[in-house]
This record gives structure tokens, C-alpha cells and sequence, in this order.
């Protein structure tokens, strides 16, 4: 099937769509999107997580179909031009990033959760970060890179 | 594979009874994980995200609450915490804040797995759920909604289009034993619902069976010792004997199995800690705020 | 005057395109004409396959090629290297629940997936071995033992000890969980095959990968710039990578394969599951007499890691005249095993430091005051001084910064309304490991020097490491220096990323690297007509924070190279450990302080804080140690309550997905403290890091057992520590 999909603010088209595929699939693989991480395929990482229609959701678990007609926000369409996003350059400079495979669904997440709350407690940040799993950092310097930003 | 995407309830139902093998999607958090897997390789998908009908909720005559299949968990913390408190804390536990955002009570009654986080809730509430198809709408209590595991009475050219709840006459609780503090599957699970209007009390079992499960011996319980003892009129605290009396009927009730995420005696032991400790929490409830409530 | 980066809080260089998206993991790639493959498992433990039905998959929509042993990829045998002891597809003998037995290729991925479930094999079945307490005990591999003169048995200095403890632990497998699930891209042109496949030695995993496939090695490029977490299971390279590469070969077109997290559990190795005894004897006041490790690990058929916890763990810790370490390896049918993340030393300490603990308890000594009687200031077996030990300093500031003196030694002393409150602690060790490396500095037009070793950045912060360093050396701001890292291509030499090894081994290397450059910088102004230098002899001219000058006058090295139309100046060096460093025993060194609550009802076991001092020798950059020394605590907390893959009598895997495998989340995460001496080691390198990526994990697990028994009165021997088993 065709697809039709605004992302990040263009509208996409994509050709010859399996119905079963995820969302996740059809930005990395057809839409030339590959920030979007694919790592557990269950939504128990957030690794995907993207915006769909302005909510953060695990692209993994959105069926293609699911999407048509939808506006979706990657991590690739978070930073106005040359200049990152707040969340972004925070999470440069608390030092939260390691690896880095599951920064984008995380930088996705806290972008969200300060949309939703502009001062968070460090309850609230750990709670809203709960389903975005990391192996490298330990988790505190996202922490802190969530204080970080909004401060700023 | 087709992929079907009805605009209204009316289509959503023609195209289930066309194709009864067709597998409805919404929140994606089952049935995605299926396919992801390749466990499970449907004719087609009905994406029921578009139907309006099931994404909104309205009071009842009756003073309760229609539920629509499709609202997500997110929802119903947001703008159901009063009205529906149990179903509402269970949803707080529910995955990540991305898994509450897409998954539904439909979809959790759809997947009928004992784990699901919803069920102790909806048993304990005595909620019914809405069946419909071209045929027409019946409404099943949740109590003789699950037939096995991950089995219930659901037709192939049926959906779940709704949940219907009383109105909380009284104090809900839910509470859940998990591994980590987040993002973790019910080792054992437990709702309870105090109803002063008829003197009752419900429970719900979750993750201790092949089905989730009602504990009919200690709702009959405690149900007669708040009568006989006048609590409901004249709330003193409960004896110890009688809440650990309640969490060992809740433990008896249950069917167990050992398997990784614990062992069948320890799910049985923390039942009893759950029921005694969410009873605590909703007497205590009842006693002190209980006639604000009911108000 | 430029400040020094070194010991700073630095950026790291690739967090920008990491938080962007834009930096690509190997399954990022799409090269012109790309099909896809998907694996084919066995269903069955143990036996052979009689024969594969693959028609309905060849006549599946899209499918390009099947695989099979009855058509196979060809590939060479493994020889020599550990790991994976057999070529996939090159027989029909099925090893374990998992092996590989087919490849489908098709033009996309989902098609691939699809034909791939369409493929059905027969198989001869034989009984698998899969429980490591049935199977044992095992094969010994190198005993250990030093015993005191006139001491005729370890058991002997055992029964003639005040006060014996005897531990058991066990633990399941454990997996790696790095977040990129494995994944190759392989691309052919002509007779050259680039592979871009994560990988913590690119040269190494690009010799393997020649080697397998029977071309020479310069034909094979293996780049892995961005790799999504390594900890061990990165280091070989494992079939589905050569069967990817193999399948672009006879396809004559680029091959993508990503392996589905289930996948994963199974394809690549684990860490084996173990069981250990520590039997100590000590005086009545817990100075040891005596220390027997034994252990017994899984080492699959199909090939593995293997698991020897108590060499460099109970050899090292404690000063003791009797020691005997005797480690045993079981055969059983199980996918392969890999090291992971201290692989030995978390499960060893655990088994040694929980021991400890116990002799704490009968003894009434003080764990900290235990560990302080029984300080090694030389490998108790070998008699080699330690290079640079400040154990004890960690001791101290961890127990003082923790309030370990507001501990009480009486189990279930302390509440918080429902909660029991534990604290406890335990010490960590790990091998410091200098290996020969190279690396490159090339002063480059662009006015930025490029700073090169092919080793790998899993996440560890290599590629800052390099700028830091190389900033460090020639003066200039950390911005200057351009890194790179990932590519088997750079010059030879580059170490992998294991053995927490790299900034220990590459550290000298960069610094040597840059100094030759500069020389080369210096001679070729000297030399070039063009340059306003030439002619001056090279000790007249000196480099002073990317400027050279000379009789008076100071040209920075851009203007220097575009005017003497140079584009870039260059030089590798290889940096190798001194020969005197043969006489030292090499070790980084910590000490964990732990709280936790466990709810008195239902067992819940939580994490409250941590505090956790390291002796690490030099550190070149303080951000990235701090993740990494935290989020390797993290681990522990894995170790201890969550993370245990136990296998089922069919050699199935009981939990096999990121559902029921259960690592800490965020939620989970207590406070953490992390501090470190500032001891540059003397005797390492003239730098003096000593490494840092796996210390955090080992006996942060110990620490919370200990507390755990602390808050409660039970020890739990059996990992990990569950609900059910605090009741």
C-alpha cells in the first residue's frame, strides 16, 4: 500500500507499504530517517520513540497504516536548523550521552515531559523516563541533563 | 495482508463480520509485538484508531461511566482519576508513559492475559463490557468475560466497543508486586472496591492464574463482618484478625504457577500482604474521606 | 597559556551527532541495491539435521536466495581464535536451541522475515546437556595454589583455622543487553568488501572476517564509528556478520542483516552462568590462613568464553600464606558464552566479597576493619608488589563520605516504617592491562590535527579520550583535535575496546604520536623551499601550541602548511609497555558503600544510595569517567536483583526477551556518589590511567547482597535476589 505521512513537517509518500510493518521500519528504511532506533521491537526500550501527532509513542508499536495521514516528529526534526534543541545540547553537556543508541528516543521523551512539565521533580523525570532503557550511563547524567534543560 | 481502517463504528463492525479473521489494532502493544516477532502473521488488520465512537467517554444514566474501547491509559489518568480512582491507579502502572499513551482497557481485555493491569480493577468493580457486531450489542459482566488463558468470550465477528463501570460508590484500590519500580509486568496483582450502597465489597486478582480472578470467598467474608459488626454505619478500624483473615481468603483464591518472574507460594503470600494492605488503605479511606465521596 | 583538558569535565566530541540522529550505527546504512537478510534457527537443543524444506520460502514474494547446509555460504573453519568453534552452514550438526541453520535473502526486510518462517527442517534429536548442577563437575583449567611451608593441603590449612566460612553462590546467564541489537551491512565492490558491523576491534574483527571468508586481509574494511554498546559481546565476530558478508559475496550485491532482539539472546554469546565455593579460614580476629575458590562455569559445545572467576579475583584480593583457586569448565549444549563486562571479576568478587562478609558477621569484625587486616600490598601468590595501591584511602573516604560509622552490624536494626534498612560493603579489583598500540597525529590545512587509533568507541568515550589527549600534548583547544576511531583502515596497531585497556594502552601511544608529528611538523619547515623556516636547522625551530617559531617569527601550522602547499604533515607511533613493568602487579582498585530498604512484607528489595571510591590511577577526563563508573555501578543492581536468564531442560533460554530479561531502569536508579583518588600510576605508563570501564561493576553486586543481609538476616547465595526469597 502507499503511504502518506507528514514527517517532521514535509509531507512523505512511501511505495509498496506492508501493512504490518511499524512505523519505525518505514522511517528507517524508506524514509531515509534512520535516528530512530530500533532495539527491542516490544516497546520496553523507547529507543523509536517518536512523536505522533504531538504524543511520544514507541514507533515499534505503531502499524504503518496507523500513521497514514499522521504528522509524525522524529529526533531528527527536534533542532531548528545548525542549533540543537535545549534538550539536546543539555544532554551534550551533562554528559548523558555514551553509546548513544538510545539517545534520540530519550532526547524524544524529555523533550516531552518538559512540553508537559517545565520544572519536573526528580520523581517525575525518573517516572517519565522509565520506559527509555539505557546500558551505558547509570541513568544520572540524564537526569541531569533533564535538570539542565529546564533550567535553561 | 489488509490493512483495514474504518472511519465509524458502523464500517468497523461490517468489515469484522466480512472478515471475522481480521485482527483489530489500536494502541498497537500487543498485536505489534506479535508481528514484530513474527508470531503472528493475520490476513489483515483492522486499525480501529480512526473510529470516533471508541475513543471518548461519557457518564451513564445511572451515574456511572461508558468507557470507550479505544481510550488510552494516558486518558484515563488525566480525565478519569475521580470519577474511575481504581481503574485509574492500575493505568498509572502500566508501562512507560509511550505505552499509556497508545494502549487501551480494549486492548487489555482483547489480549485477556492474566497480567494485564486492568482486569483486578474491572472485576473488583463488577464493570460489564460491550460486545458488538452487525448482529447487534450484548453486554457481558467482566466476571464471565475471561474463559482461559488469554481467552474470553469474545466472537470472531465481534469487538469490544465499550466498558461500562458503576459509579465508585465507595473506596478503590489497586496495588501490583513487580521487580523493578517501573516498566515491569505484574508478578501478582490485586484490586479491591468497597461499595457501601449495597454493603459489598469486590475483588480482582491479577497474574496469580490462568484467568484473573475474583476472590468470591473473601469479598462473602468481609462483606459479612462489615454487616455484622455495623462497620459501615459506625467505621471503626478493622481488627488484624479480620484483614489477615481477608488476605488469606484472597491468597486461597488464587491459582498460581512458579515461573521466572516468582514462585507460586510467594505470589500467594504477597496476595494476602496486597489485600490486606490495599483493605487498610480503603477503610481507612472510607472512614475518613468516605462521606465526601459518596457526596 | 592553554589549561590543560586532562582530568576535566570534557564534552564529548560525538554527542552532537548522537543526539541529533545523524551519527550511523551499522544498520543505518543504505547502499544502492540493498536486499536483506534474515536468519533461520534451530527449534531443536542438540542433534543434526536430517534435511530442510525451503520450496515455500524460495516461492515467497521477493526472496532472493536460500541458504542452508544443504546450500550453503561457504566459509572457512574458526582457527585458533576463541570463541564460536564451528562455521555456520558448513555442517548439518545442530550445537544448541538457536545455531543458525539457514540465511533467506530477499528485497526487504519484512519479506525476508516472512520466507524465513516458511523454511521447516527435520531434525535427529539427542538429549542436551543444559543444567550446569547436573552436568558438573567439570574439567579443571589450571589450578592456582600457593601453600605455606610445611602446609600439606589447602584442606588442611582450612581444618587447622580458628574460624572457617564456606559460601556457595550460583548464578544464571546473563546477557549483555548492549542497546543496538547486531547488525551488519555488507558491501562488495570488485574483490573488496567493506562491512560496517559494530565491533570492539575493528582491525582484529576485519582480520577475522578475511580470514573466515579465505581473501586477503587488506580486502576486507571494517568500519564501526558508532557502535550501540559493546561490553564484551563485540569482541569476536560471530557467525551471522560472516554470513552476511558471505551472502553479499555470492549475491554480488550489499547484504543487510539485523538480528531481532529475541535473535540476539541466542546468536551471540552470554555470560556463563556459574557456581562458585569460597571457603576461608581465618583467626578469631579475620586474619586469613586460608582462601580455596572453586568454581565450576558452562562452557557451551559450540564454543565460548571461558568462565574463570577466582584468577584474577581471589589470587589478588587478600594477603593469605594459603591459597588454592581451582577452576572447572562443564560442557553443556547451550548457545555459545562470551565475556561480558568483567566478565570473571563480577561474578568471582561477588563469591569472595559475599564470603567476606559472612566471616565479618562471625567473626564481629568490622567489614571494613576485615578488609584492612587482611590488605595485600603484593599478589599473595606471585609475590609482585602492587604498581600504585590506595585501596585503603578508598576504604576510608568511602566509609567516611557513605556514614558507614552510622551503620549498625545487627541484621534487621534498622526501619523506615514497612522498609528494613541494610547497609553494607565490599571491595573491587580489576586487572590494569597496557597493551602495544598505535596510533596517528596528522597536522592537517584545515587548521585541525587528526588524532587516530583503530580502536573502537562502544560508548565509552574513546574518541574524546583521543581529543583530550591529543589537545593536552600540542597545546591547542580540545576543538583543534579532529578523532577518529572505528575504522579498520587507520593505521595498524589500534588496540580493541576490552580489558578496560584503551586509554590505558592508546593514552602513550597518542601522546608519542603527537611528539613525532611535531618533529615531523618542525622537519618538514625546516626542509620545504616554501616555508619561511627552510633552511634553519630543526633545533633552532620549536612547536608551541599549534605555532612554530623561530628567530622571531610565528607561524601557526595551517598558514605554515598551506604555504608550503603541504595539505597535511603526519606520523604514527606505537607506544609499548616498559620491560620493567613485568616486575609489578597491575590493578585498579575500589570500594562500594550500599543502602538499600526491603519492604518486611513483601520482600521487595530496593537500592537507596551509593557510594563508591576508585583508585583508577590518572583520569584523562572526568565526564566520561563518571558515566562510566556509574552506570557500570548501575549494573550491579542487575547483577544482584534483576538480570538471570536460567536455561530450560530443552536448551531453551526461560527469558529470552527485553520483557523478561530485566535490566534497571530509570526508576531504579538510587543516588550515587562516585569518587576518585587522583594517583596516577608510576610504574604503568609516564600518563599513569590505569582504566575504569568495568571496576564499577565488580562487587557492586556484593555490596548489595551484604546489605541486603544487613537489612533482613538473609543471605541469598542464589542470584539474583528475588522477592520470594526475602520472605
Amino acid at each position: 500500500m502507499r503511504l502518506n505521512v507528514t514527517v517532521n513537517g514535509e509531507p512523505r509518500q512511501a511505495e509498496d507499504v506492508w501493512p504490518g510493518e511499524s512505523l519505525l521500519y518505514v522511517l528507517r528504511e524508506r524514509l531515509g530517517l534512520p535516528g530512530s532506533k530500533n532495539a527491542c521491537e516490544q516497546g520496553e526500550c523507547g529507543s523509536c520513540t517518536v512523536y505522533l501527532d504531538g504524543t511520544p509513542v514507541c514507533a515499534c508499536l505503531v502499524a504503518a497504516g496507523q500513521a497514514e495521514g499522521r504528522e509524525v516528529r522524529t529526533v531528527e526534526g527536534l533542532a531548528e536548523g545548525e542549533a540543537l534543541d535545549r534538550v539536546q545540547q543539555s544532554f551534550v553537556d551533562a554528559g548523558a550521552v555514551q553509546c548513544g543508541f538510545c539517545t534520540p528516543g530519550l532526547v524524544v521523551a524529555a523533550h516531552d515531559l518538559l512540553a508537559r512539565v517545565p520544572e519536573p521533580t526528580d520523581p517525575e523525570i525518573r517516572e517519565a523516563l522509565a520506559g527509555n532503557l539505557c546500558r551505558c550511563t547509570g541513568y544520572e547524567k540524564i537526569l541531569d541533563a533533564v535538570r539542565l534543560a529546564a533550567r535553561r | 495482508m489488509d490493512f483495514l481502517r474504518p472511519t465509524s463504528l458502523a464500517d468497523a463492525l461490517s468489515a469484522k463480520a466480512d472478515q471475522p479473521e481480521a485482527v483489530p489494532i489500536a494502541g498497537g502493544t500487543d498485536v505489534m509485538v506479535e508481528l514484530n516477532f513474527d508470531h503472528r502473521r493475520p490476513s489483515a488488520l483492522l486499525d480501529l484508531t480512526r473510529v470516533p465512537e471508541l475513543a471518548t467517554w461519557e457518564p451513564t444514566a445511572d451515574g456511572g461511566t461508558r468507557l470507550g474501547a479505544g481510550v488510552p491509559y494516558t486518558r484515563i489518568i488525566t480525565e478519569l482519576g475521580a470519577r474511575l480512582p481504581g481503574l485509574a491507579m492500575a493505568a498509572r502502572t502500566v508501562g512507560s508513559p509511550q505505552i499509556r499513551n497508545r494502549g487501551t482497557v480494549g486492548g487489555n481485555l482483547g489480549a485477556a492475559s492474566p497480567a494485564g493491569d486492568t482486569h483486578p480493577v474491572l472485576l473488583a468493580v463488577d464493570a460489564a463490557v460491550e460486545l458488538r457486531s452487525v448482529r447487534g450489542t450484548r453486554v457481558v459482566p467482566v466476571r464471565e468475560f475471561y474463559t482461559g488463558v488469554k481467552r474470553s468470550v469474545l466472537a470472531s465477528d465481534e469487538l469490544i466497543t465499550a466498558v461500562l463501570l458503576p459509579r465508585a460508590g465507595g473506596p478503590q484500590q489497586f496495588s501490583k508486586v513487580g521487580t523493578r519500580n517501573a516498566m515491569v509486568i505484574a508478578v501478582c496483582s490485586f484490586g479491591l472496591a468497597l461499595h457501601p450502597g449495597d454493603g459489598t465489597v469486590g475483588t480482582g486478582i491479577g497474574s496469580a492464574g490462568p484467568t484473573p480472578l475474583r476472590a468470591t470467598e473473601a469479598e462473602w467474608f468481609l462483606t459479612g463482618e462489615l454487616a455484622d459488626g455495623d462497620l459501615w454505619e459506625s467505621p471503626k478500624p478493622l481488627t488484624d484478625s479480620v484483614r489477615r483473615r481477608f488476605g488469606e481468603l484472597v491468597a486461597e483464591a488464587a491459582a498460581p504457577i512458579d515461573d521466572v518472574r516468582g514462585s507460586a507460594a510467594y505470589r500467594r503470600h504477597a496476595l494476602s500482604v496486597l489485600a490486606r494492605r490495599t483493605l487498610g488503605w480503603a477503610w481507612q479511606d472510607y472512614r475518613t474521606g468516605g462521606d465526601q465521596r459518596c457526596a | 597559556m592553554t589549561v590543560s583538558p586532562i582530568g576535566r569535565e570534557i564534552d564529548r566530541v560525538d554527542g552532537p551527532l548522537k543526539v541529533t540522529g545523524s551519527a550511523p550505527y551499522a544498520a543505518d546504512y543504505r547502499p544502492e541495491g540493498l536486499v536483506y537478510a534474515y536468519l533461520v534457527q534451530a527449534t531443536v537443543g542438540r542433534g543434526t539435521v536430517r534435511g530442510m524444506d525451503v520450496s515455500r520460502a524460495e516461492a515467497a514474494p521477493g526472496v532472493i536466495a536460500v541458504f542452508t547446509p544443504f546450500h550453503p555460504l561457504p566459509l572457512k573453519s574458526p582457527s585458533g581464535e576463541s570463541g564460536e568453534n564451528y562455521s555456520a552452514l558448513q555442517d548439518t550438526a545442530v550445537r544448541f536451541r538457536g545455531q543458525i541453520i539457514g540465511l533467506v535473502v530477499a528485497d526487504t526486510f519484512e519479506r525476508a522475515r516472512d520466507a524465513a518462517a516458511l523454511v521447516s527442517a527435520d531434525y535427529t534429536v539427542t538429549p542436551s546437556r543444559t543444567s550446569l548442577a547436573d552436568a558438573g563437575p567439570g574439567v579443571p583449567q589450571g589450578l592456582v595454589q600457593k601453600l605455606a611451608p610445611g602446609v600439606s593441603s589447602i584442606d588442611a590449612a582450612l581444618a587447622s583455622s580458628p574460624v572457617t566460612i564456606t559460601t556457595s553462590v550460583s548464578q544464571h546467564a546473563h546477557h549483555h543487553i548492549a542497546m543496538e541489537p547486531h547488525a551488519t551491512t555488507a558491501v562488495w565492490v570488485d574483490d573488496q568488501l567493506t562491512v560496517y558491523c559494530g565491533a570492539q576491534s575493528p582491525q582484529r574483527a576485519a582480520a577475522t572476517i578475511a580470514a573466515r571468508l579465505g581473501v586477503e586481509p587488506a580486502k576486507v574494511r571494517l568500519i564501526c564509528r558508532y557502535t550501540g554498546g559493546g561490553f564484551g559481546q563485540r569482541s569476536p565476530v560471530w557467525n551471522e556478520a560472516l554470513l552476511c558478508a558471505a551472502a553479499a559475496r555470492a549475491l554480488r550485491r550489499p547484504v543487510k542483516l539485523v538480528l531481532s532482539r529475541e535473535q540476539v539472546f541466542t546468536a551471540i554469546g552470554h555470560r556463563a552462568a556459574v557456581r562458585q565455593t569460597i571457603r576461608l579460614g581465618a583467626e578469631a580476629d579475620g586474619r586469613l590462613r586460608a582462601l580455596s575458590h572453586d568454581s565450576d562455569g558452562e562452557l557451551p559445545a559450540a564454543g565460548g568464553w571461558q568462565m574463570m572467576p577466582g584468577r584474577d579475583t581471589s589470587a589478588v584480593a587478600y594477603r593469605t600464606p594459603n591459597i588454592r583457586i581451582d577452576q572447572r569448565l562443564v560442557t553443556l549444549d547451550t548457545p555459545p558464552t562470551w565475556s561480558m563486562r568483567a566478565p570473571a571479576e563480577a561474578p568471582g568478587m561477588f563469591a569472595l566479597e559475599t564470603a567476606m562478609d559472612e566471616l565479618a558477621v562471625r567473626t564481629g569484625v568490622d567489614p571494613v576493619e576485615l578488609r584492612l587486616r587482611n590488605y595485600a600490598t603484593e599478589d599473595p601468590v606471585e609475590g609482585h608488589p602492587f604498581s600504585s595501591k590506595y585501596l585503603d584511602e578508598c576504604y576510608r573516604v568511602g566509609a567516611e563520605r557513605f556514614g558507614w560509622s552510622r551503620r549498625t552490624a545487627l541484621p534487621r536494626s534498622q526501619t523506615d516504617g514497612d522498609w528494613l534498612i541494610g547497609m553494607g560493603m565490599a571491595s573491587a579489583l580489576y586487572p590494569a592491562w597496557r597493551q602495544p598500540a598505535s596510533a596517528r597525529a596528522r597536522f592537517r590545512d584545515d587548521g585541525r590535527v587528526a588524532v587516530a587509533s583503530a580502536t573502537s568507541d562502544v560508548g565509552t568515550g574513546a574518541f574524546t579520550m583521543l581529543a583530550v589527549v591529543g589537545a593536552d600534548e600540542l597545546g591547542l583547544p580540545v576543538s583543534s583535535i579532529a578523532a577518529e576511531v572505528g575504522d579498520s583502515a587507520l593505521p595498524p596497531g589500534g588496540v580493541g575496546a576490552y580489558g578496560s585497556s584503551v586509554t590505558t594502552s592508546t593514552v602513550p601511544a597518542v601522546q608519542a604520536a603527537c611528539r613525532a608529528a611535531v618533529k615531523a611538523l618542525v622537519q618538514s619547515a625546516v626542509d620545504n623551499p616554501r616555508s619561511p623556516f627552510a633552511g634553519l636547522a630543526p633545533a633552532t625551530v620549536r612547536y608551541r601550541q599549534g605555532r612554530i617559531e623561530a628567530n622571531g617569527r610565528s607561524v601557526d601550522f595551517r598558514t605554515l602548511l598551506r604555504t608550503m602547499g603541504v595539505p597535511h604533515v603526519e606520523a604514527v607511533s606505537t607506544s609499548a609497555p616498559d620491560k620493567s613493568a613485568s616486575q609489578y602487579k597491575f590493578h585498579c582498585f575500589g570500594a562500594h558503600f550500599c543502602e538499600v530498604r526491603v519492604h518486611r512484607l513483601t520482600g521487595e528489595p530496593r537500592v537507596n544510595r551509593f557510594t563508591s571510591v576508585f583508585d583508577v590511577g590518572r583520569v584523562v577526563n572526568a565526564k566520561a569517567a563518571r558515566g562510566q563508573l556509574t552506570g557500570a555501578i548501575i549494573w550491579g543492581i542487575g547483577h544482584a536483583l534483576l538480570e538471570a536468564d536460567p536455561i530450560e531442560p530443552d536448551g531453551r533460554f526461560a527469558a529470552a526477551s527485553m520483557a523478561d530479561y530485566l535490566v534497571p531502569v530509570h526508576a531504579d536508579t538510587p543516588e550515587i556518589d562516585v569518587h576518585w583518588l587522583d594517583r596516577p600510576d608510576p610504574h604503568i605508563s609516564e600518563f599513569g590511567a590505569r582504566g575504569l570501564g568495568e571496576i564499577g561493576l565488580v562487587s557492586s553486586a556484593a555490596a548489595i547482597g551484604n546489605a541486603v543481609f544487613n537489612a533482613t538476616g538473609i543471605r541469598v547465595h542464589d542470584l539474583p535476589i528475588t522477592i520470594d526469597k526475602l520472605l
